[in-house]
């Protein structure tokens, strides 16, 4: 395939280094009817970081631990991201119960999922912690600081762009907040599969009630687009926290 | 090709003895006519060794050959008996003998 060397770099890397020099042979030789088979197998192996190679069992916790705060980031940010910037039907979904419930369960689910620092490796965690985080906090403390003295008031291109930097500097702290924990790696205790399977629920939980009120101010208003693809699209994510706690499953109590 | 006939596959060609990853699918080949696409070959080796049925010998240069591992080889031998069962009650049905 034309494309080897973008189609490899999809892989996770646990499997690249598995089977790099095989699985580039195999890409290479591929032709392009393979090119939707090869999207799909690299779409599968990113659903189930719990089969992925080289894992010890801590490890395969932290990777499960670090996909479903991914995924819950992801759903808590498309909420509120549609909520802010879609239609009025979404704004007043943003206002219904049903989504104070499920923010507040995927706040709780991240809680529960939360890898717990060894006393040994808390300074050397907190500064990857730190490290990580210092961009976004940054960018969204210097737009606190922008409003304060009066961007509100600034012309609409300003204005624009202080918005975008935001939501800019809350998609970059839940993409830095997934680097950490996988960065703390050997420094935290990944919860156990108990609290695994616990978290994972809540977080279904919280993305389901937040899809059903998108879905359902969506509907009131004549299928909003904004409410509608949002809600659709946080289906979609559950189904990724459905498979991961199909795969806690199979971890055993002693893991 | 299901996922799962894929897993049969690969431990078929591996009941042979080790092989690196690119010569699997070359077993494969030989054995069935096609290859596996990347997509299910590097998700059923990635599965099958979650599952400790296939296991990874010391590298060769770049390369690290698998081989079936006794529990690999256990699986694989129920496998196979159920398939034997199922096609013979087939052909049976069918008014065929076995080929």
């Amino acid at each position: 395939m034309r494309f080897t060397p973008v189609l490899l770099s999809l892989y996770p890397r646990p499997v690249r280094a598995r089977w790099g020099l095989d699985l580039e042979a195999e890409l290479r030789t591929a032709g392009w009817r393979a090119l939707p088979g090869t999207l799909a197998g690299i779409a599968d192996l990113w659903l189930h970081p719990a089969i992925w190679p080289d894992a010890s069992p801590r490890r395969r916790r932290l990777r499960m631990t670090t996909m479903a705060v991914a995924v819950a980031l992801a759903c808590g940010f498309v909420s509120m991201i549609t909520v802010e910037l879609g239609g009025r039907s979404a704004h007043a979904a943003g206002h219904a119960p049903l989504m104070s419930a499920g923010m507040s369960l995927i706040l709780a689910g991240l809680l529960v999922l939360a890898p717990l620092p060894g006393l040994r490796g808390l300074a050397a965690t907190c500064r990857i912690g730190v490290t990580r985080l210092a961009l976004p906090a940054t960018l969204g403390a210097g737009v606190v600081i922008a409003v304060h003295v009066g961007a509100g008031g600034a012309p609409p291109v300003v204005r624009a762009a202080v918005v975008a930097c935001w939501w800019a500097a809350l998609a970059l702290g839940a993409v830095q907040t997934c680097r950490a924990i996988a960065a703390a790696g050997s420094l935290v205790d990944p919860p156990r599969p108990r609290r695994l399977r616990a978290g994972t629920a809540i977080l279904i939980a919280g993305s389901a009630a937040n899809a059903a009120d998108l879905l359902r101010f969506s509907q009131r208003a004549g299928h909003d687009l904004p409410g509608t693809a949002t809600g659709l699209g946080l289906l979609v994510l559950l189904a990724a926290f459905v498979l991961l706690l199909r795969d806690t499953h199979h971890l055993t109590v002693h893991e | 090709m299901h996922s799962n006939d894929a897993q049969t596959l690969v431990l078929t060609v591996l009941a042979d003895g080790p092989l690196h990853g690119y010569a699997i699918n070359t077993a494969i080949e030989q054995l069935t006519g096609r290859r596996l696409g990347p997509g299910s070959l590097y998700g059923a080796l990635t599965r099958l060794e979650a599952k400790q049925l296939i296991e990874p010998l010391a590298e060769e240069g770049r390369q690290r050959p698998l081989r079936l591992t006794d529990k690999g080889r256990t699986a694989l031998e129920r496998e196979l008996r159920t398939m034997a069962h199922v096609a013979s009650v087939g052909l049976r049905s069918l008014g065929v003998g076995p080929a």
